[in-house]
C-alpha cells in the first residue's frame, strides 16, 4: 500500500515537471516581452531592454525553467524581486522560501498573495455545484437504468442529453435572461460583496444553477449504464423473482454495486468542473480561480499561469488517486498490484 | 479503462457485409434522426449560405441600429453594429461546421495511430504513450485550450492544434482499449499466420472492428468542439473578426442583455441545438449499434 503511494505521488511530480515546462515552452509564443509587460505600454525601449536584462530574461528557455524550478524549491532568489530591478516588487515572506510561485506581473502582487483567495473562492463555488451534481445525476441515472428503452429512460436521457449540449455561457445568458431580466429575483452578477443591494448567498444560485445544469446530464448517463449492467445480472433477476419490492431491490442491491463504476468518473468531475468555472467566473463575474487563469493567460503572466497549472494538474492527480483508492475500498475484487 | 469502455458502451464489432444494414438502422431510432435533422438543417443552412437572399453578415445597416429586433428586412433582427442576425447566424455555421469537424478528424487520426501503435505492440511504446497521454488528460481540457489559444493567437490552424492535443490522447486510450481486446482475437493471429504486414493488420482488420465505438466517440467530440470553440469566441479567443463566430456574437452582445436579449440569446440557442443534434446523432447511432 505505501508502496503504491508512493509510486502514485512520485507520477505526481513527474507529470507535474512535465507539464510546468509544456506550459513555460508553450509561453514562448507569447507576444511581447515579461519586461515589456512589468512596465508598462509607455515604458522606453531602452528600459523594457535594461529590464529584460537584470531579469535574465534573455536566456535560453531550460535556463529560465531550471532557475523558475529554484525558486520554486526556495533554492535561488526571485529575480523579479531584485531591488536592482526598480520593481519594488516585495513578498512579506521573504525572498527564498518553498512554494515561492514568484510574482506576478498582472497583480502586481506574489501569486501567493493572489491564488489561495482565489482557488478558496472556487472551491465553494465547485462544492456548491458537487454537492447538487452528486444527488441529481444519482437519481436521473438509476431511474432511466432501472428499465432500459421505457419511456422513462426516454425522457431522462433526452433531458440529460439536452442538458449536457448547453455550454455555460448560453445557460448563463439563458438564466440570466429569465430570472435577471425578465423576473429579476436574482443577482446577474456575482461579486461576493453586498455592494450591489444582493447578499451573498443570492449570488451563487445563477453560477452554481450553470454549472450544475452542464454538468450532471454527463454524470448521470454514466450511472445510467452501470445501472443498466447491474439490472442485467443474474441476482437481480433472483430478487426480482422471489418477489422483493422494487425499492428494496434498487436500494439494497443495485445501487451499490451501480455506484462502483460511476465513483470515479463523478470524482473526475472536480477536474471537469475546473473547466467550468472558467466560463462560469467570467458570465458572473465571480473573483476565482478560474478568471485568474484566464487573465493570466491573456496577459501572459507566466508566473501566475504556472502556480495555476501546477495546482490544476495536482488536483487532477489527486483526485485519480482518491478515485482509485475509493475504487477498492468499494470493489474488494480490486487489488492493487 | 474498464469505466472509459462503460461510457460509450463497449459495443461488439457486427460482421463487414452487414455494414449497410447497420447504418439504416441508425434511421429506426426516433433520438438518432431528430439528432440527425438538426445536424442536416445546419449543414444545409451552411452550404446554401453563399445562394441564400441573406444581407452580407458583415455589412451595417445604420437604420437596423436604433431599433435591433427582429423586423421585415432582418428577420432575426440586427446585432449592436447593425448587422444582420440570420447572415451572421448562417454564415457563423459554416466556420463552426468546418473548423470542428476538421479539427476532430485530424484528432482522430492522431488519436487513433497513437492507440493502434500503443495497443498493438505494448512494451515501452505502449507505456510512453500512455504516460505521455496521462499528462496531457490530466490537464483540464479548457485549460489546455486557454493557454494554447492565448499564447499562439487565434486562428483555424490553432483551433486544429489545440483539439488535436486535447483530444488525441482521450481518443488514443478508447482505442488502445479496443485493440487490446481485439488483438486476441483469431483473425489476428490468422492475418499475421498470412504473414500480411502490420499496417495491413492494422488498417484492414483493427481499424474496422474499432469503428462503431468512434464514430460515437467522434460524433460526441465533434459536439464537444463546437462547445469548446464557441467558449473560446464568448472568452474573446475566437476567430478573429470579422468572422462570424457564435461564441464570439454572444461575447460582443453580453453587454446589451438587459437592452436587447436577443442578440445573445439568437447564436447561444443557434449553439445548443447544433450541439445537441450531434449528441442525439451520438446516442441514436450507439443504440442502434448494440449488440
Amino acid at each position: 500500500m505505501a508502496n503504491f503511494l508512493l509510486k502514485r505521488l512520485a507520477m505526481m511530480v513527474v507529470t507535474m515537471l512535465c507539464a510546468s515546462f509544456l506550459v513555460f515552452a508553450v509561453c514562448e509564443f507569447t507576444p511581447g516581452s515579461v519586461a515589456r509587460k512589468s512596465l508598462g505600454p509607455f515604458a522606453t525601449q531602452q528600459q523594457v531592454d535594461l529590464l529584460s536584462q537584470k531579469l535574465k530574461a534573455n536566456d535560453p528557455l531550460l535556463v529560465r525553467y531550471g532557475r523558475w524550478l529554484g525558486v520554486l524549491v526556495g533554492a535561488v532568489p526571485d529575480p523579479l524581486q531584485d531591488p536592482a530591478t526598480g520593481l519594488n516588487f516585495t513578498d512579506p515572506r521573504g525572498a527564498q522560501y518553498f512554494g515561492n510561485f514568484g510574482y506576478s506581473t498582472l497583480n502586481k502582487l506574489p501569486v501567493n498573495d493572489v491564488i489561495w483567495d482565489r482557488l478558496g473562492n472556487t472551491a465553494i463555488l465547485a462544492g456548491l455545484a458537487f454537492l447538487l451534481i452528486v444527488p441529481l445525476s444519482i437519481v436521473f441515472g438509476i431511474l432511466s437504468g432501472l428499465k432500459e428503452g421505457g419511456v422513462l429512460d426516454r425522457t431522462l436521457s433526452v433531458i440529460c442529453i439536452t442538458f449536457t449540449s448547453i455550454p455555460e455561457f448560453a445557460s448563463g445568458v439563458f438564466l440570466v435572461t429569465l430570472f435577471v431580466i425578465l423576473w429579476p429575483i436574482l443577482p446577474g452578477t456575482s461579486p461576493l460583496n453586498s455592494d450591489g443591494g444582493w447578499a451573498v448567498p443570492y449570488q451563487f444560485v445563477l453560477p452554481v444553477a450553470v454549472l450544475v445544469i452542464y454538468d450532471f446530464g454527463y454524470v448521470a448517463r454514466m450511472i445510467r449504464v452501470s445501472m443498466i449492467g447491474v439490472m442485467e445480472r443474474p441476482y437481480i433477476r433472483t430478487a426480482i423473482l422471489k418477489g422483493m419490492s422494487t425499492r428494496r431491490m434498487v436500494l439494497g442491491h443495485a445501487l451499490r454495486n451501480a455506484m462502483i463504476a460511476p465513483f470515479t468518473v463523478l470524482l473526475l468531475q472536480i477536474n471537469f468542473l475546473i473547466s467550468g468555472v472558467v466560463v462560469t467566473e467570467l458570465v458572473f463575474a465571480y473573483p476565482g480561480f478560474g478568471r485568474l487563469i484566464l487573465d493570466a493567460s491573456l496577459f501572459g503572466d507566466i508566473a501566475t499561469l504556472e502556480a495555476a497549472t501546477l495546482i490544476t494538474v495536482a488536483i487532477a492527480v489527486i483526485t485519480q488517486l482518491l478515485g482509485d483508492l475509493g475504487y477498492m475500498l468499494l470493489d474488494p475484487r480490486i487489488r492493487v498490484r | 479503462m474498464a469505466v472509459q469502455d462503460n461510457i460509450t458502451g463497449a459495443v461488439i464489432a457486427p460482421p463487414r457485409r452487414a455494414a449497410r444494414a447497420n447504418w439504416m438502422r441508425i434511421l429506426h431510432s426516433p433520438t438518432a434522426v431528430v439528432g440527425l435533422c438538426l445536424v442536416l438543417f445546419w449543414v444545409l443552412a451552411a452550404l446554401l449560405a453563399p445562394i441564400l437572399p441573406l444581407p452580407s453578415p458583415t455589412d451595417s445597416d445604420v437604420m437596423a441600429m436604433g431599433n435591433p429586433y427582429p423586423s421585415a428586412a432582418h428577420w432575426l433582427g440586427t446585432d449592436i453594429l447593425g448587422r444582420d442576425m440570420l447572415s451572421r447566424l448562417i454564415f457563423g455555421a459554416r466556420t463552426v461546421l468546418s473548423v470542428a469537424p476538421l479539427s476532430v478528424a485530424v484528432a482522430m487520426v492522431v488519436g487513433i495511430t497513437m492507440g493502434m501503435v500503443a495497443g498493438y505492440y505494448g512494451g515501452w511504446v505502449d507505456v510512453l504513450i500512455s504516460r505521455f497521454s496521462d499528462i496531457i488528460l490530466a490537464f483540464p481540457v479548457l485549460v489546455i485550450y486557454v493557454i494554447l489559444i492565448a499564447n499562439i493567437g487565434p486562428s483555424v490552424l490553432n483551433i486544429v492544434i489545440a483539439t488535436m492535443i486535447a483530444s488525441a490522447p482521450g481518443i488514443g486510450r478508447i482505442t488502445r482499449g479496443l485493440v487490446l481486446g481485439l488483438k486476441q482475437q483469431e483473425y489476428i493471429s490468422a492475418a499475421k499466420l498470412r504473414a500480411e504486414s502490420t499496417l495491413y493488420i492494422m488498417i484492414v482488420e483493427l481499424l474496422p472492428n474499432c469503428r462503431s465505438l468512434l464514430i460515437v466517440d467522434a460524433c460526441l467530440r465533434i459536439g464537444y468542439t463546437i462547445i469548446t470553440i464557441g467558449i473560446l469566441g464568448f472568452l474573446g479567443l475566437g476567430l478573429p473578426p470579422p468572422n462570424p463566430d457564435w461564441g464570439g456574437m454572444v461575447k460582443e452582445s453580453v453587454t446589451v442583455l438587459n437592452v436587447w436579449p436577443h442578440m445573445s440569446l439568437i447564436p447561444s440557442a443557434a449553439l445548443v441545438s447544433l450541439v445537441l443534434g450531434f449528441n442525439l446523432l451520438a446516442d441514436g447511432v450507439r443504440e442502434a449499434w448494440k449488440p
